[in-house]
């Protein structure tokens, strides 16, 4: 088991190590300049120099690079280029909204799409099954923003309910909720159209098994079935498959944070690549490695509490 | 998929490849439930406009016009003005050709540099080439493919070609991946030992032995991921990395209209609707020819 969790873990590592590298020095021999997003086009070439030279930008390459990464080791990201506070500060401050959305997203997701897959399956090709094939190819096909959008106007515009932009207050958890609730429904929304569609694919899978034939044939009444062969059995690729699909909500993130004005890590790496902050662009990346990195983590522990059959040694 | 799983009705008689293709293709879509035939019509229709735009737009498609400004539909007009004086109507066929354009040749690349990449890594089996490969996919599949795109505009910056690139590496491991896994099924092949024993250089096995067993079904696994890739094309444009005014993309004229929702809607809700009808086509035909190249599932 713990042989598993580190070879997780060194998997993460290097992922970011790789990844970090590589956006290192492209972002750096790349077309954006962060001097220039700082002081405008107009700027002179000596106020350039200057401000270069403030930053740390006029050293050779493989210089910043060992500096930054000597500065990661001891838990240090460094300053934002735009604004001179401490990357990993301002990613902190975020932090919590993208959890939240993700998290309520995700949870969401699960709590309709897993029934509502499982009914379609069990229902296959009634009316019922029909409505929910439509409506879900129809949640996977929408672009996350349009799906924003949707709701603002009917929640917002129509029903005049919810705020429209901003994350609240952190420490007031009714604020913190209200303005929680669009962003969370649109993500939930697609990531239920997303849960839904593998739920029935995966129990669809397990209905045509012989073992169920065996079941009915042994005069097991349908609901004995369903929730001790069946359901059990599903959550196994379930649970992976949402794992997966964790990586699907953080990237939709990033856009509904921009829908809403939610402040948030999606929002911080828009913004900081539309700046050339290379500082803030590279620390969001390694918390986004970190995200995916952990929820792996924790779908192969689940593995082990669902399915008895599997144990690392 | 080789042509005989999914028509085994085609006589073996019919020796000419050209014509056998084609039948495997009329057949192909015979074979799909109705609502990926729907779905296909939708696709074509899409692509037809996309590849006729020049000949069916009725005004430039960037000329602006102040008079003209946030026009209702008329006769001159067919979808109206944006609040840039511009034809509706002619940008949103245009801009069938910008979002569909770019993403299916961004695709076609991804898919033509990762099957052959994938292919290598699947002959070379458990050697250096395919642990390297591996173990590359594994790391930037951990990334999602909005945030590589991300990354990648950080790189090389905004505009149309940009945005291609980024569609193309964002996919690119996703189709390795799936290459590699196709390519398993074929190079253990006793055709292949023989090429291999008559002195058949690596490069010749894969290209002119697998390669061609593979094609038509990495064809289909990439147009599975074109619903997504239109996504990231519309996703990157809305948050203003993607396609640059005043060019016609569809998720820039949604971002442009946006400003005005309000005094008029049209400008953006047509490319919505433009999106959501494409990519709802497209995911119809994509969920009907899976079950159709997947016996297992086919009672789906």
């Amino acid at each position: 088991m713990s042989r598993v969790i580190v070879a997780r873990i060194v998997f993460m590592l290097a992922a970011i190590f790789v990844v970090l590298t590589a956006l290192f020095f492209g972002i750096r021999l790349g077309v954006g300049d962060p001097t220039i997003a700082i002081q405008g086009t107009y700027a002179t070439a000596e106020s350039m120099q200057a401000l270069r030279e403030a930053l740390g930008l006029d050293k050779p390459l493989w210089e910043q690079y060992l500096i930054y990464m000597a500065g990661l080791l001891r838990g240090d990201l460094g300053v934002s280029l735009q604004n001179g506070q401490p990357v990993l500060t301002q990613i902190l401050a975020v932090v919590p909204y993208t959890l939240d959305l993700t998290v309520v997203g995700l949870l969401i997701g699960v709590v309709l799409g897993v029934p509502l897959g499982f009914v379609a399956a069990v229902r296959r090709n009634t009316k019922l099954d029909h409505v929910i094939r439509v409506m879900t190819l129809s949640g996977v096909s929408v672009p996350p923003f349009i799906m924003g959008y949707f709701l603002i106007i009917i929640f917002v515009i129509g029903l005049g309910l919810f705020p429209v932009a901003g994350g609240g207050e952190l420490d007031e958890p009714l604020s913190r909720m209200r303005y929680l609730f669009l962003p969370g429904l649109s993500l939930g929304l697609i990531m239920t159209s997303y849960i839904t569609r593998l739920a029935r694919t995966t129990v669809l899978e397990i209905l045509s098994k012989d073992f169920i034939r065996t079941a009915k044939a042994k005069g097991l009444d349908q609901r004995t079935i369903l929730v001790h062969h069946v359901l059990r059995l599903s959550l196994v690729t379930i649970v992976t498959l949402v794992g997966l699909y964790a990586t699907i909500t953080i990237g939709s993130s990033v856009v509904i944070e921009t829908v809403f004005s939610r402040p948030g890590v999606g929002r911080l790496i828009v913004g900081a690549v539309a700046q050339s902050d290379y500082m803030v662009v590279q620390g969001t990346i390694i918390f986004y490695a970190a995200f995916v990195g952990i929820v792996n983590l924790l779908v192969d522990l689940t593995y082990t509490i669902i399915d008895p059959r599997i144990r690392y040694e | 998929m080789t042509a005989p799983d999914i028509v085994p009705d085609i006589p073996e008689s019919t020796t000419n490849r050209r014509r056998r293709r084609l039948l495997v293709i009329v057949a192909f879509f015979r074979a799909l439930p109705t609502m990926a035939k729907i779905g296909a019509a939708i696709v074509a229709v899409a692509i037809a406009v996309s590849v006729f735009s020049p000949a069916l737009i009725t005004h430039d498609p960037t000329e602006q016009s102040l008079i003209d400004r946030n026009q209702s539909f008329s006769a001159e007009h067919w979808f109206g003005t944006d609040r840039f004086g511009r034809d509706v109507y002619s940008r949103l066929v245009m801009g069938a050709r910008y979002t569909l354009g770019l993403t299916v040749t961004s695709l076609l690349i991804a898919a033509s540099i990762g099957t052959l990449i994938g292919l290598g890594a699947a002959y070379n089996r458990g050697g250096a080439f395919d642990s390297l490969v591996v173990w590359f996919v594994d790391i930037f599949m951990t990334f999602p493919t909005l945030i590589l795109g991300v990354i990648i505009v950080a790189i090389f910056g905004q505009g149309l070609f940009n945005v291609g690139l980024a569609i193309t590496i964002a996919f690119l491991p996703r189709i390795v991946r799936m290459a590699r896994g196709v390519g398993m099924n074929v190079v253990g092949n006793e055709y292949v030992e023989a090429a291999r024993a008559i002195g058949a250089s690596t490069p010749r096995i894969i290209v002119i032995h697998l390669l061609p067993n593979i094609l038509s079904e990495m064809a289909v696994i990439s147009t599975l991921w074109l619903g997504t890739a239109i996504q990231v094309e519309t996703n990157l444009s809305f948050l203003g990395l993607g396609v640059q005014p005043p060019m016609p993309s569809w998720g820039l004229m949604i971002r442009e209209g946006l400003e005005e929702l309000y005094i008029n809607p049209w400008p953006s809700l047509l490319p919505v609707l433009a999106i959501l009808i494409t990519v709802i086509g497209l995911n119809m035909l994509a969920d009907g020819s899976q079950d159709v190249l997947n016996p297992t599932t086919r009672e789906r």
